[in-house]
């Protein structure tokens, strides 16, 4: 199972993202074979429907969870309808290796 | 220029039924027409009528402001009554509206999480794999607030000031 993490930065040492849409970077780990990517957001700096890209972005790629400090409403009812699931974490001093570790349980 | 577009309304949790049909007319007509009551309406019915929240308490669940809320509102019951009073059919369909799927909260790792698509109640946490696992939801809070405690004191609204003479039904079992 593929899952995707915000994050501010492209390494394991950067700290979780709290927005979903214009988050620095997407890291998506597979589960399955432990294979971690970094994808950088494009819509980083964009102004209107950042969201709704980020969704694509990241639905294009499979992902069945998505790990972020917060969704937006556009998002929320979007990720609905893709039945992807949801994982609010407001900890922003969590880093992606943490979060990795704990998905390892 | 083009109006404000419309904010999208949050639903609790959609309608058991897709509609409703009157029966037995008093002259032998079969049908009279259709009432289209939107999933917003409906929902405001659940919240006020139902779960008998403030109106204010009722915009704040579906995510629109109380004069909003009002008029979602007036709007049902106008509907409902002309369905009863014409006979006509009550169709639930429509309206700008996104499902709220539910919630829990991992007291592990404090993570708040939904579950798309499965039927059932998740077992453990999506994140941490913990079984401590509680149903998040925001109706209960809502229906049990206080009023009357200052805390609950709403300025812009002016709910809270005091008790309001709302009968409340017990949904506590």
């Amino acid at each position: 199972m593929k899952i995707a993490i915000t994050s501010t930065g492209d390494s394991l040492e950067s700290k979780l993202d709290q927005r979903f849409g214009r988050c620095a970077c997407f890291v998506i780990y597979d589960t399955s074979t432990g294979n971690i990517e970094f994808v950088l957001n494009p819509n980083k700096d964009a102004t209107e429907g950042a969201g709704p890209a980020s969704v694509q972005l990241v639905a294009s790629r499979n992902v069945e969870k998505i790990i972020s400090g917060e969704f937006g409403f556009k998002v929320k009812s979007l990720l609905d309808n893709l039945k992807i699931q949801m994982v609010v974490l407001k900890d922003p001093e969590k880093s992606i290796r943490d979060i990795i570790n704990m998905l390892k349980h | 220029m083009s109006p404000r577009p419309v904010k999208m309304r949050r639903i609790g949790k959609p309608p058991v039924i897709s509609g409703m049909k009157p029966y037995g007319f008093a002259d032998n007509r079969t049908s009279s027409g259709k009432v289209f009551l939107n999933l917003e309406e409906y929902e405001s019915l659940r919240l006020c009528d139902f779960y008998m929240l403030h109106q204010c308490q009722a915009a704040e669940m579906m995510g629109v402001s109380r004069p909003t809320l009002t008029r979602i509102y007036s709007s049902a019951r106008m509907k409902i009554a002309e369905a009863i009073v014409e006979g006509k059919q009550i169709v639930i369909e429509g309206g700008k509206i996104y499902f709220d799927s539910s919630w829990y909260f991992c007291n592990d790792c404090g993570c708040f999480f939904n579950n798309p698509g499965n039927k059932g109640n998740p077992e453990k946490c999506p994140l941490c794999g913990s079984t401590m696992i509680v149903n998040y939801d925001l109706l209960p809070e809502m229906i049990y607030k206080d009023p009357a405690s200052p805390d609950n004191f709403c300025y812009y609204h002016g709910w809270g000031r005091k008790r309001v003479g709302k009968r409340r039904r017990d949904f506590r079992t």
